[in-house]
């Protein structure tokens, strides 16, 4: 089998890849910034313990992102023939089946600490002779573990949009959800601050709730792609309009009837098969494939692997048994 | 997540987050201003209308419980002259300071402890050490002393009920301003003892 020529990603999309990863970098870097800072607050508060496992966990989209976005670009060979650009779909399912499991384990024990009645124990930090009630600088971590992932969310959400790089969004997506972690883990601490013991264990609840949704939500994404479903428009549940302009584009030739198109995605990129019925008369087809074959390409970057192919009647192609009903007659 | 997520529900969306935030500052301001933490069993509040009752685990001489005179029981609580060392006597500042009577409790340190995490008394002294496996059971303060040298270091603790954060802020409080007394106190005993660094 002889693999096809590797890809090369347009220079406005180059330049964005590059971003992208500088921005992982930076993730990565502010998470740790953002474990540390939760690690040292964290004392004995279900919430907190709740939260820094999921900044811990929110470390792993941008270093899936970073291991695979540079990996992805590598030109098929014999033993890839399709290439290498489902990488990152791929470790993100993984991610995300470990996002899940987590994030219920996270939830059983939010459960059970409020089931089992325990009052948390939220003490005194003494800093620079000062002793403060460790409430406070728990607060004061959680809302510190926003800013940073608000702001890179902003960052990372359009340049995502225009690699089309759906890991790459997902973890802005994640980042951005972050705050809500913040607002329950500050409103935990408070309530445990104004007596209400259980209000720790329930933001805890409500946190965990919020990664088993990540987790499934990513799963269920990535499992999809992988079982090249119908390809969908970033950040959205509708259909990729691509499917609909390859078809229009390829309609628009003057030597074809009627087409059709099957995509799927690989990565940021679509593959699939152009269905062209072809006019009667029409000379010299080789040429008129070929001239097919590069259509998709001028259509939109992202179209890389469109196979033409002609057919004799697209009826026959939807509906076999029609068409073997109909050579009966 | 992705799906629907550019559909901006009303959490997700700037306005939505800059108002939380607005709410969220006020509400810690308001939370600051009336005197958070607070006790979710009332420990404080219900200081003010009975004597606090304070477990005496026997170490010598954090804390030392003298044998009832010939003939007498034991009695529960235990009168106040029987009892003697330096938290007992750092408990008694603490009273006064709270101008509360103090209700003196006998026991053997899991006996007393298991008390406390029942809010059956309100702390628990006497030679209560950092490292114990009940840190996690009641409320422990940090450590205000230490004892020992070289490997064998005991961080020294009192124990509060679990969860009574406003107490245990007003006993470390206690124990941040009297420290150098305790630190005195243990000295004269024969111990060892240096403050406990805190940073």
């Amino acid at each position: 089998m002889i693999p096809r020529r590797g890809y090369e990603l347009p220079e406005e999309q180059q330049r964005e890849l590059e971003h992208g990863r500088k921005l992982a970098r930076w993730s990565l870097f502010w998470l740790t910034t953002i474990a540390v800072v939760m690690y040292f607050t964290m004392g004995s508060s279900q919430a907190m313990k709740t939260a820094w496992v999921e900044d811990v966990l929110s470390m792993i989209p941008p270093l899936v992102f970073l291991l695979a976005s540079k990996r992805e670009q590598k030109p098929p060979r014999e033993r890839f023939p399709y290439g290498h650009y489902r990488l990152s779909a791929l470790a993100f399912l993984a991610a995300s089946t470990a996002l899940a499991f987590v994030g219920l384990f996270l939830l059983y024990e939010s459960l059970h600490t409020l089931i089992a009645g325990e009052h948390p124990t939220l003490g005194a930090m003494h800093l620079f002779g000062y002793t403060v009630w460790s409430g406070w600088l728990m607060i004061a971590a959680l809302a510190y573990s926003v800013v940073p992932a608000v702001i890179l969310a902003r960052k990372k959400k359009p340049v995502a949009k225009k690699l089309h790089h759906k890991v790459l969004y997902a973890d802005a997506a994640m980042n951005q959800a972050d705050w809500t972690t913040g607002v329950a883990g500050i409103l935990g601490i408070l309530g445990v601050g104004m007596g209400f013991w259980w209000a720790d264990s329930v933001a805890a609840g409500i946190i965990s709730l919020d990664v088993t949704k990540d987790g499934l939500t990513h799963l269920k994404q990535s499992v999809a792609q992988l079982m090249d479903s119908q390809p969908l428009r970033i950040g959205t549940d509708e259909a990729d309009p691509l499917d609909e302009e390859l078809r229009q584009a390829l309609c628009d030739l003057p030597w074809v009837e009627e087409a059709d198109v099957r995509l799927r995605e690989v990565g940021a990129l679509l593959a699939g098969e152009a269905y062209l019925v072809v006019k009667d008369g029409t000379p010299d087809l080789l040429a008129r494939l070929q001239e097919a074959a590069r259509v998709p390409r001028g259509v939109h970057w992202r179209l890389y692997d469109v196979v033409p192919t002609v057919v004799e009647s697209l009826e026959k192609i939807r509906h076999p048994e029609k068409g073997a009903e109909q050579g009966k007659r | 997540m992705s799906q629907g997520w550019d559909r901006a529900p009303i959490l997700h969306s700037v306005v939505g987050m800059q108002r939380m935030a607005v709410v969220l500052v006020v509400g810690v301001i308001l939370a600051a201003a009336c005197g958070i933490p607070h006790d979710p069993v009332g420990t404080m509040e219900e200081l003010e209308s009975r004597p606090l009752r304070v477990g005496v685990a026997e170490s010598a001489p954090w804390a030392v419980v003298d044998e009832p005179p010939r003939g007498e029981g034991i009695g529960e609580p235990v009168p106040d002259s029987r009892v003697r060392g330096v938290e007992p006597d750092l408990v008694r500042a603490l009273a006064e300071s709270l101008g509360t009577p103090v209700e003196w409790h006998a026991g053997g340190e899991s006996e007393l402890l298991e008390r406390l995490e029942r809010y059956e008394l309100d702390l628990v002294v006497g030679g209560l050490t950092r490292s114990s496996p009940w840190s996690k059971r009641v409320g422990m303060t940090t450590p205000y002393v230490k004892s020992g040298a070289g490997d064998r270091v005991s961080a020294h603790v009192w124990a509060a009920a679990p969860g009574e954060n406003g107490f245990i802020m007003r006993l470390e409080r206690f124990l941040e301003a009297h420290k150098d007394e305790a630190v005195v106190a243990a000295e004269k005993e024969g111990l060892a003892v240096a403050r406990e660094a805190r940073e």
